[in-house]
């Protein structure tokens, strides 16, 4: 087990600040798939996502000091992310683009009939729509909470916002995707609805 | 505690982001309100449908995020405010137009003062020309000379100037 391996993202970056190429590589490798994945759900384009994540990570190298010590490396490294995606929403907007919907190769399970496979399909291009409908906040909320199971108040970090602000931002878009995702949730499960249900 | 707040502490309960007190209230609502039973159900199963979006592995590399580093031709210097600070190639083009602009406005006015014969001040040439000079050649002298005395002063002139 490499030292890099098992030091804290404070760790690393220190030692990346002081010109440790190898601490970068090891921040690099935990954390590149959460980016391209947090700017893909935000963006719904992967292509464009690609971009983006991989011009997140040329600007954490070339400027690593960016990122203060006495703050969390990923909150710091999520909010370069987030703030990238809405300059890439904010770009499309003023050139009018719109995204290819493309179809993203998925490993496919052979065990997986093909019709539960075109219904899983389905649904996964409806949540990407759902997700793409919400306003940008409500997106980027949803995405970290959901996808990357940040805490309310490590989301207000990322945000630059208040805990409470961010549980607004959440019930609407939780709201909002209720509504579009309804028609592909069973809720006739009565026996569900007999005792409060677990979390 | 009413449907509409139950409806509303509903997905942070199922984030896990109430406080106790919250928490005991809304459970206790939700213990004799079937229809928000159903809400927290659909709510759960509409988080559960996001898993369908999978994930997408990074189709970028180590290798793609130093090599254009490498290869450009980057401005690494301190400058103050900044530190020590690396510049892109569009950034190194625009500090060394800065630079070229400076250098050679400081050097031009450099060529221009050397170009010129040495002069000394005016304040200083009337001086040396009023030591080196006659007193009927000294403009000063000429002035004095010129401005009216009393004695010829116009009629009706008080000789007062300025005072009204």
């Amino acid at each position: 087990m490499t030292p890099q391996s098992t030091s804290t993202d404070s760790e690393l970056l220190l030692a990346f600040q002081h010109g440790d190429e190898n601490a970068f590589d090891a921040l690099f490798g935990r954390y590149r798939t959460r980016v391209i994945n947090i700017a893909w759900r935000i963006l719904g384009d992967e292509d464009t996502a690609q971009d983006v994540a991989q011009k997140v990570f040329i600007k954490v190298y070339t400027a690593p000091k960016a990122c203060r010590l006495d703050s969390a490396f990923s909150t710091w490294l999520y909010s370069v992310t987030t703030n990238a995606c809405l300059d890439e929403i904010r770009r499309r907007k003023r050139s009018r683009s719109v995204p290819s919907q493309e179809l993203t190769e998925r490993i496919v399970d052979p065990a997986v009939s093909p019709q539960a496979r075109a219904e899983s399909e389905e649904l996964a291009r409806e949540v990407k729509a759902a997700l793409a409908s919400l306003p940008e906040n409500q997106r980027i909320a949803i995405v970290l909470q959901r996808y990357e199971g940040l805490s309310y108040q490590q989301i207000a970090d990322v945000m630059k916002t208040s805990a409470g602000a961010v549980d607004s931002l959440l019930f609407r878009a939780k709201h909002t995707l209720k509504t579009r995702l309804s028609l592909y949730i069973e809720n006739d499960d009565r026996s569900a609805v007999a005792q409060i249900p677990a979390r | 505690m009413d449907c509409k707040w139950a409806t509303r502490l509903i997905p942070a309960y199922l984030d896990g982001e109430l406080t106790a007190e919250n928490e005991a209230l809304l459970t206790e609502h939700l213990s004799s309100c079937s229809s928000c039973r159903a809400e927290m159900v659909a709510l759960k199963q509409t988080l559960a449908a996001m898993e369908a979006c999978h994930d997408v592995a990074p189709a970028f590399t180590l290798a793609d995020i130093k090599a254009p580093m490498a290869q450009r031709q980057i401005w690494r210097g301190w400058l103050p405010g900044f530190g020590w600070s690396s510049f892109s190639p569009r950034w190194s083009t625009a500090l060394g137009a800065v630079f070229a602009i400076f250098v050679g406005t400081v050097g031009g006015i450099g060529l221009h003062a050397v170009d010129q014969p040495s002069r000394p001040p005016v304040a200083s040439r009337a001086v040396s020309d009023m030591l080196s000079l006659g007193a009927s050649d000294d403009p000063l002298t000429n002035l004095v000379a010129e401005r009216p005395s009393a004695s010829s002063a116009v009629p009706g002139d008080n000789g007062q100037e300025g005072r009204q």
